[in-house]
């Protein structure tokens, strides 16, 4: 220890300041909420320590199954919809005159937050804004409670974060594009392969590094998904679009069930660490 | 052929922009609109009234955003700015300093990014509300500086460990000591990764809802995502002009410090992709 300390005194003396705040801030936090998982704590009585209980609860009371099964759709949903398109959209603006323009259009949603994001959608699935148009093309049939009649809440807000997240996508694949060999290209053109065939065979194959990259992104911010429910369903109505943060949340600091809302906060830990390791494999251990 | 294949790109690609722009030009329109013109219309109607200044003031004044505003720009500015040199520090001693074990604390400085943020939700409320810093300015600087450094040392480590070393042995026999190799030879070489850093980082305090929401109450401190979902409870119904003049406002900064340091976004990008 002293000796640890003669050696490596000075450097660690730069280091110490931004370790002991993620000490403090988040590592003391991280133990402090897995005690509380196994704790009734309300906020006002002492923490009684209660087991496995709120863990099972999740896997057993309806409300947070349905949380449980709208995390899922949106985690699937987020692993084909923003990636598809983003790279749907880099593929096409690849070599194209005129790619800056669309590029800005397609991004410029991201440079916005996803608190603004939400309220602009809830704005446009309002009586006079989707529904109104469709009315005005003759297609009433097509009208809808958007964001208020489950589950197709959970599929509008989708729309709203694919609209939100292609765009960062688009810019990641077609930097992966702009970095591929040119040779594979050319032998395809050679043999007379047609733009369909030739990424189906030769760019799908050679993006592969990057798509997992960004699919691994897409998956683990899907697990989190917060702000955009928040801010336009807050969950409901009835729970019924709540997903596991947002559960969470709500157990957590409307309902003061401290307790429930660790253990719920445990799970999407171990849930997103799990899926996503493939992920952090490729960032951590290959440098260590 | 292949000029009618270009053709049928085009038309595809601008179908899809337009749709992707459509959110974007209606929350404009309607912005602009006075309250009377909105209610008389719909959304899809052209403004007859232009007002958008004057709804943005209004959003400022009533919906309480510019102490949102304000709070907001200084948690981005201080707090992007704290991290970045704290994690230059950290990366200087880990990287540059050789620390013994260096890797583990990089590690756990790291483990930061790995966890959930519903993870620190309820022990920051808490210990927040122990302490004293619950609904304080000092208390949400803290915590924004504290959230930013794990990214920030992740980028400048890998950035420092690509520096040629020679450079520092060379400083070394010269007679510099630490901190001035800290200030003076390596410095200068951190100032790309930093302006990547510093817009990521404000990028991310700006938007910063949940945390908002968590730690604060009163209108002086409370950061402006926060302030904007508060506000939109309230003037759904009856001041919808003034919510998307709102969101105009608070979608500014962000959108044009994108647009104007573009190369350095799409550079960073290329850069956390590629390590």
């Amino acid at each position: 220890m002293i000796a640890y300390w003669k050696k490596n005194g000075e450097a660690l003396l730069y280091a110490l300041p931004a370790a002991l705040l993620i000490i403090a801030f988040f590592i003391t936090s991280i133990a402090y909420t897995i005690y509380l998982s196994f704790t009734d704590y309300n906020g006002l009585a002492a923490p009684k320590w209660v087991g496995l209980s709120n863990y099972l609860a999740i896997f057993q009371d309806a409300t947070y199954l349905t949380s449980l099964k709208n995390t899922l759709i949106w985690v699937f949903a987020s692993l084909i919809l923003p990636v598809g398109f983003g790279l749907l959209f880099s593929v096409l603006l690849q070599n194209l005159k005129g790619q800056r323009i669309f590029k800005n259009i397609f991004y410029l949603p991201y440079a916005m937050s996803l608190t603004v994001v939400g309220v602009i959608w809830v704005f446009l699935f309002s009586q006079t804004g989707i529904n109104y148009m469709l009315t005005l093309l003759g297609l009433e049939a097509f009208t809808r409670d958007w964001l208020t009649s489950p589950p197709l809440n959970t599929f509008s807000m989708i729309v709203a974060s694919v609209w939100q997240g292609t765009g960062t996508n688009m810019l990641l694949f077609l930097i992966g594009l702009g970095a591929l060999p040119k040779e594979p290209f050319e032998a395809a053109a050679i043999d007379g392969a047609n733009r369909i065939r030739t990424f189906w065979s030769v760019t799908l194959p050679m993006l592969s590094p990057i798509t997992i990259v960004v699919m691994g992104m897409s998956l683990v911010n899907s697990f989190k998904i917060f702000d955009i429910i928040w801010v336009m369903t807050m969950g409901g109505p009835y729970r019924s679009s709540e997903t596991l943060a947002v559960t969470m949340f709500r157990e957590s600091f409307v309902l003061f069930h401290f307790g429930q809302g660790a253990a719920i906060s445990i799970v999407l830990t171990i849930a997103s660490i799990a899926v996503s390791w493939f992920y952090l494999r490729k960032t951590i251990i290959k440098e260590g | 052929m292949k000029r009618l294949g270009q053709w049928i790109i085009y038309i595809i690609i601008g179908l899809l922009a337009i749709l992707w722009a459509l959110p974007v030009i209606l929350v404009l329109m309607n912005a602009s609109k006075s309250l009377t013109d909105f209610s008389q219309g719909n959304i899809w109607a052209f403004p007859t009234t232009f007002q958008l200044g004057k709804n943005i003031m209004e959003a400022i004044r009533m919906g309480g955003l510019g102490s949102g505003l304000l709070s907001s720009f200084s948690y981005g500015v201080l707090g992007a700015g704290i991290a970045i040199i704290l994690s230059a520090m950290a990366a200087f001693g880990i990287v540059i300093l050789r620390l013994k074990g260096g890797f583990y604390w990089f590690l756990l400085i790291y483990s930061g990014t790995i966890f959930p943020f519903q993870m620190y939700l309820v022990p920051l409320f808490k210990g927040y509300q122990e302490l004293g810093l619950y609904d304080t300015f000092v208390g949400m600087l803290l915590f924004y500086t504290a959230i930013a450094i794990p990214f920030c040392v992740f980028l400048l480590r890998n950035y420092m460990a690509a520096l040629p070393y020679e450079i520092v042995e060379a400083a070394q026999l010269d007679g510099f000591r630490s901190f001035e190799i800290f200030i003076r030879i390596i410095g200068p070489y951190l100032l790309p990764p930093i302006s990547v850093l510093f817009l990521f980082q404000f990028t991310w305090i700006w938007n910063d809802l949940v945390f908002g929401m968590t730690l604060t109450r009163s209108e002086t401190i409370r950061p402006i995502m926060a302030g904007l979902a508060t506000m939109q409870g309230i003037y759904f119904r009856s001041g919808v002009t003034t919510l998307l003049a709102g969101i105009v406002l608070t979608s500014l900064p962000t959108v044009l410090l994108f647009f104007a340091l573009q190369r350095n976004f799409i550079k960073g990008m290329q850069h956390s992709v590629k390590s």
